[in-house]
């Protein structure tokens, strides 16, 4: 067997303690998922929802709540 | 937000992410924590990152990593934290349960080695062994012609055999 078999071999079992598990991979997922900003979340579903607020916005209809009148 | 386009980023990605972060930082816990920090800005520009082609969100993913090394490395001058690298191999595994004591000798040699390889020569070694990918495919990364990365590849290899193995050819 030549050096460079021996490095070969020696380097992918370098490689195999080194590469992320699947539970190492989900995780550093899931981490990322549970420090998602919620606010994030917020501005998504606003935009998602904004061909439907734009029709409200053009529209005379008032959506006011009714303390605010009374105020 | 739904998860389905971040999980496909994610799972096309992670790995080769996590290999690009080992090789610059000669650090595994490091390269994780920075990995998380890739995500975490992937999590917060998905809408942006969704109307891209895969080729210019691979390019995205890449200039973050690059720029949180830059960071890490700025914010770490006062520390040595890189200086830890990768002897964790030694201190925290026996690497497989039929390992020889000699194999495990040169394992542990090598990891000391892979460690005090330059980090271009390590990064490019890394993204090959561990992120799996081509000499090609490390270029287009790093943008490097290939012939460029062959050459790394070989003189990292040539570096290991020397300093592992005591062959000098």
């Amino acid at each position: 067997m030549t050096t460079t078999d021996v490095l070969e071999r020696l380097l992918a079992e370098w490689a195999a303690y080194y590469r992320l598990s699947p539970e190492q991979a989900a995780a550093i997922r899931s981490e990322v998922l549970r420090n998602a900003d919620p606010q994030l979340e917020a501005d998504w579903l606003w935009r998602f929802l904004r061909p439907l607020t734009a029709l409200l916005d053009e529209s005379d209809a008032d959506y006011t709540i009714p303390y605010l009148k009374l105020a | 937000m739904s998860t389905r386009e971040f999980d496909a980023l994610y799972a096309a990605h992670h790995q080769t992410l996590y290999a690009y972060f080992l090789g610059r930082t000669g650090n595994a816990e490091l390269a994780q924590d920075l990995l998380q920090d890739v995500f975490v800005r992937v999590w917060r520009n998905m809408l942006n990152l969704v109307a891209l082609p895969a080729e210019r969100q691979r390019s995205w993913l890449f200039a973050v990593a690059r720029n949180l090394v830059i960071d890490e490395f700025r914010a770490s001058a006062t520390r040595t934290r890189t200086g830890e690298a990768l002897a964790s191999l030694a201190e925290n595994t026996s690497p497989s349960a039929d390992t020889s004591v000699v194999e495990r000798d040169l394992l542990y040699a090598l990891d000391t080695a892979i460690q005090h390889l330059p980090a271009d020569l390590r990064t490019v070694l890394a993204l090959q062994v561990v992120g799996e990918r081509s000499s090609t495919e490390i270029g287009e990364l790093l943008g490097k012609p290939p012939g460029t990365v062959r050459y790394q590849l070989a003189e990292a290899r040539r570096r290991l055999r020397r300093e592992v193995l005591n062959d000098d050819n």
